[in-house]
């Protein structure tokens, strides 16, 4: 086989390895399966800069050094929004055939994406991550894969979608719309406009170590690489390629005829070669820095924005998942991916609407409506990419208090119809609220213990009379809770059955 | 027709009480490990087995009954309902032996039932419960099946006429389906029915377990009880039980370990035993656990088990 052809076919298959296994987690996994995908779904660079402190660093030093070696390929290999452009593009290629899907060289909207790439960078700089819930190619990825695809999974399989959100849908459905159409019309527009991660990874490419290299004296201009080109990134009138724009799909390489254009080592190759590229012009950079300062300037005052509001308290409706810490934190280092909302084995975790606020619009949300937080469990922490939910000792984590109970005593059933009920306390795992005898009654009533209480929400969720007679309360700063005081084993020889 | 067969039950039972009391006396303590197979007028109302493990106690407690064979035919449609209701290992006492539920669909299997189902309708999280109860492991190796309990699509709605709150509850699909289910309860003590043992295990072959938490917990218990495909047998798991902080547990310092198994077909009698060996950890009594009461009210069977023939074996 062609090396050139291997290697494409490399990119795909590995593409389509990596796309299916994040749809696969995003859509399927199940509780126990999510420490497998730990370190794969987190391969990714944004989540992974956020989260530099908490074990992203690998990652992306990893995406660095692919970066400069091969240039894009983390666009063409791992991301998963580009892959799924890719696909699109691929089948509008087989829709539409050959003749009429036809892309063309266009120029970079240098202006636009510097400017998105500098806000972004500066809003991340001042841990403000609002820009990246709306930007970031895994954000929006996993954002239309939990709130459009679970719910078409649970479906078709005609089971109910416990964390099922309208407003979460209709959004997500509209940006997995926007962004096919974009891609089947215009191949890799929004990755070349909009995707910070995208511009950001273009700066580097530009020097990369291989780039993709027109043969001068081969090239009869024929266009075919720029009509194949999905990135629009090749202009063939004057055989000069934009590297900052090219994802190394290798498409072109393998239209060419001629072997006119190669993917090559081209460290050595630069000072023989032309100064390539449009962005390269002088004119065009300086408007372009000028542009960059803009965005900067734009990212700046909606950081000032968000502090002035933050300094605000926000009033908090909603728990949140264990390990965000405090609010700030959740904001600073959350870029709603939903991971967490397809990991949680108890479907708790739902996309915020005004629980924290506009700035935390899509973070995650603890609602006990269809269950609570499983005391063994940390799924949300382990799938975190970017440490958002802070992975901690089990121990640790048994103890991290969400919420707090609050017990409205007259609406329990006990006090109400004088039956038994303690379904609170059959549920609380450190035992915050236990039936405890009232003298005179021969009844047991709920007795709280707030202090040991880590608000997973099993009393709220199991309480049977309405109003809730039993709640939790959110807490917008995580603490340990006290550590429970354990009732010492009664020890007890018994030789007969006593019947 | 119910009031005839419940007479006929009646008359049964207290001839061979009468027979079962003769035979008692010359038979109480022996614990020879070859004892034979006991004809049907010998088998006991109640049998009660300590010190040994879970495979022990259950291959020496179904031998006493008489075998399997005597409650599971061929080709039967069996479920084993254990307790699987929290996230728990086994050392913890939150939810049956595991070694016990296996050992019983082993047994059916052999007996010829076409198929054993297994499930419960969980507390915490279902996938949590299953696996680390160690219950569906156990369950898939000895042949049988667990099925699904964690949506109401597996639910039907069933009508409970004898009952006094909860007359309409929705019933898990596998249990209405089937041709004989076997009970298989751990002893523990419960924040608000006091006791879970047989009938509080019925809470998780029903979908709304608020509904029962509001309407009178006790008496909902008692009126699951009278589901008319009553368990043949009921098996009281107290290998290790739960003697404080149930029915969750918080800690080890929660269990104590009699390694002991009652059984009956009676469910209110063996209720009623297993209260009265829980008594001896704990001030336990029927009165409190009133749902055990309320259930000898619906003829589901006797509190006074004195009158029984109970065969206690000492391993």
């Amino acid at each position: 086989m062609h090396l050139y052809s291997f290697l494409r076919w490399f990119r795909r298959i590995t593409a389509l390895v990596v796309f299916a296994g994040l749809l696969y987690f995003f859509l399927f996994t199940s509780s126990r399966l999510a420490v497998l995908w730990q370190g794969f779904i987190k391969l990714q660079i944004v989540p992974a800069i956020l989260g530099i402190a908490s074990g992203g660093l690998l990652t992306v030093l990893l995406v660095l050094l692919l970066t400069i070696i091969f240039g894009r390929v983390y666009c063409s290999f791992l991301c998963p929004l580009g892959i799924w452009q890719d696909i699109v593009n691929r089948t509008a290629l087989f829709i539409r055939g050959r003749k009429k899907h036809r892309h063309c060289f266009s120029k970079a909207h240098n202006a636009l994406r510097y400017m998105i790439m500098s806000a972004a960078a500066i809003s991340v700089a001042f841990s403000f991550t609002l820009p990246l819930v709306w930007l970031d190619p895994y954000a929006l990825f996993g954002k239309m894969a939990v709130n459009v695809g679970k719910p078409l999974v649970a479906l078709i399989g005609g089971s109910q979608y416990a964390a099922w959100n309208w407003a979460a849908f209709l959004i997500a459905a509209v940006v997995l719309l926007t962004i096919t159409l974009i891609s089947f019309f215009r191949g890799r527009l929004y990755c070349n406009t909009i995707c910070p991660a995208g511009t950001l990874m273009g700066l580097i490419s530009k020097i990369s170590m291989f780039r993709i290299q027109i043969d001068k004296a081969a090239c009869t201009h024929c266009q075919l690489c720029s009509i194949s080109c999905k990135s629009g990134c090749i202009d063939c009138s004057n055989a000069v390629i934009d590297y900052s724009r090219c994802v190394v799909c290798m498409n072109c390489i393998s239209v060419c005829r001629r072997d006119g254009i190669r993917y090559r080592f081209s460290w050595k190759r630069d000072n023989r070669q032309q100064k390539t590229g449009t962005t390269l012009q002088p004119g065009n950079g300086r408007r372009a820095f000028l542009l960059a300062a803009i965005g900067a300037g734009a990212g700046a005052g909606a950081v000032l924005l968000n502090r002035a509001s933050k300094s605000k308290r926000i009033r908090i409706s909603s728990s949140m998942p264990p390990g965000a810490g405090t609010l700030k934190r959740l904001m600073d280092k959350c870029i709603a991916c939903h991971a967490c909302i397809a990991a949680c084995p108890s479907h708790i975790i739902k996309p915020a609407m005004g629980d924290f606020g506009w700035q935390g619009f899509l973070l995650p949300a603890v609602s006990y409506e269809n269950g609570f937080c499983g005391f063994d469990c940390q799924k949300c922490q382990e799938v975190c990419p970017s440490g958002a939910l802070q992975l901690m000792p089990l121990e640790e984590k048994k103890r991290m208090r969400i919420g707090v109970v609050k017990l409205t005593l007259e609406n329990c059933i006990v006090e109400k119809f004088g039956t038994d009920c303690g379904a609170c306390d059959e549920h609380c795992p450190v035992k915050a609220v236990q039936m405890t005898p009232r003298e005179g009654t021969g009844k047991v009533f709920p007795k709280t213990n707030p202090a040991i209480c880590i608000g997973c929400g099993g009393c709220e969720f199991i309480c049977p009379a309405t109003p809730k007679a039993i709640v939790v309360i959110p807490l917008s700063e995580q603490r340990q809770a006290d550590a429970p005081v354990l009732d010492v084993k009664i020890k007890v020889k018994v030789d007969g059955f006593g019947f | 027709m119910e009031r005839r067969n419940f007479l006929r039950t009646a008359i049964l039972g207290t001839i061979a009480g009468v027979a079962g009391i003769k035979n008692s006396k010359l038979l109480a303590w022996n614990n020879s490990p070859g004892a034979e197979t006991p004809q049907s007028a010998d088998i006991p109302d109640l049998v009660a087995v300590m010190g040994g493990e879970p495979g022990q106690l259950y291959a020496r407690a179904i031998q006493e009954m008489g075998g399997i064979k005597r409650y599971i035919k061929p080709g039967m449609k069996v479920v084993v309902k254990p307790n699987i209701g929290w996230d728990k290992t086994p050392e913890f006492a939150a939810c049956t032996n595991p070694i016990l539920v296996a050992a019983i669909v082993r047994d059916c299997l052999d007996a010829g039932a076409s198929e054993v189902k297994v499930f419960d309708h969980t507390c915490d999280q279902w996938r949590g419960c299953y696996e680390n109860s160690g219950i569906q492991e156990a369950v898939k190796q000895a042949g049988g099946q667990m099925v699904y309990a964690h949506e109401e699509k597996y639910f039907r709605e069933t009508e409970l006429p004898k009952a006094v709150r909860m007359k309409k509850p929705k019933i898990h699909e596998a249990l209405l389906d089937c041709d004989a289910w076997i009970n298989v309860p751990i002893l523990k003590n419960h924040g608000g029915a006091r006791m879970t043992i047989c009938m509080k295990n019925y809470m998780g072959i029903v979908w709304d377990r608020r509904y029962l938490h509001s309407n009178d917990l006790q008496q909902c218990i008692a009126d699951a009880a009278t589901f008319a495909k009553r368990p043949v047998l009921n098996f009281v798991d107290a290998y290790r039980i739960m003697t404080q902080n149930g029915p969750k547990g918080r800690s080890l310092e929660d269990v104590q370990t009699p390694k002991a198994l009652f059984v009956s077909s009676d469910i209110v009698a063996v209720d009623t035993a297993a209260t009265r060996f829980f008594n001896q950890f704990r001030d336990m009594t029927i009165e409190e656990a009133s749902h055990i009461l309320l259930a000898e009210k619906h003829n589901l069977g006797t509190t006074d088990i004195d009158k029984l023939n109970i065969k206690r074996i000492l391993l």
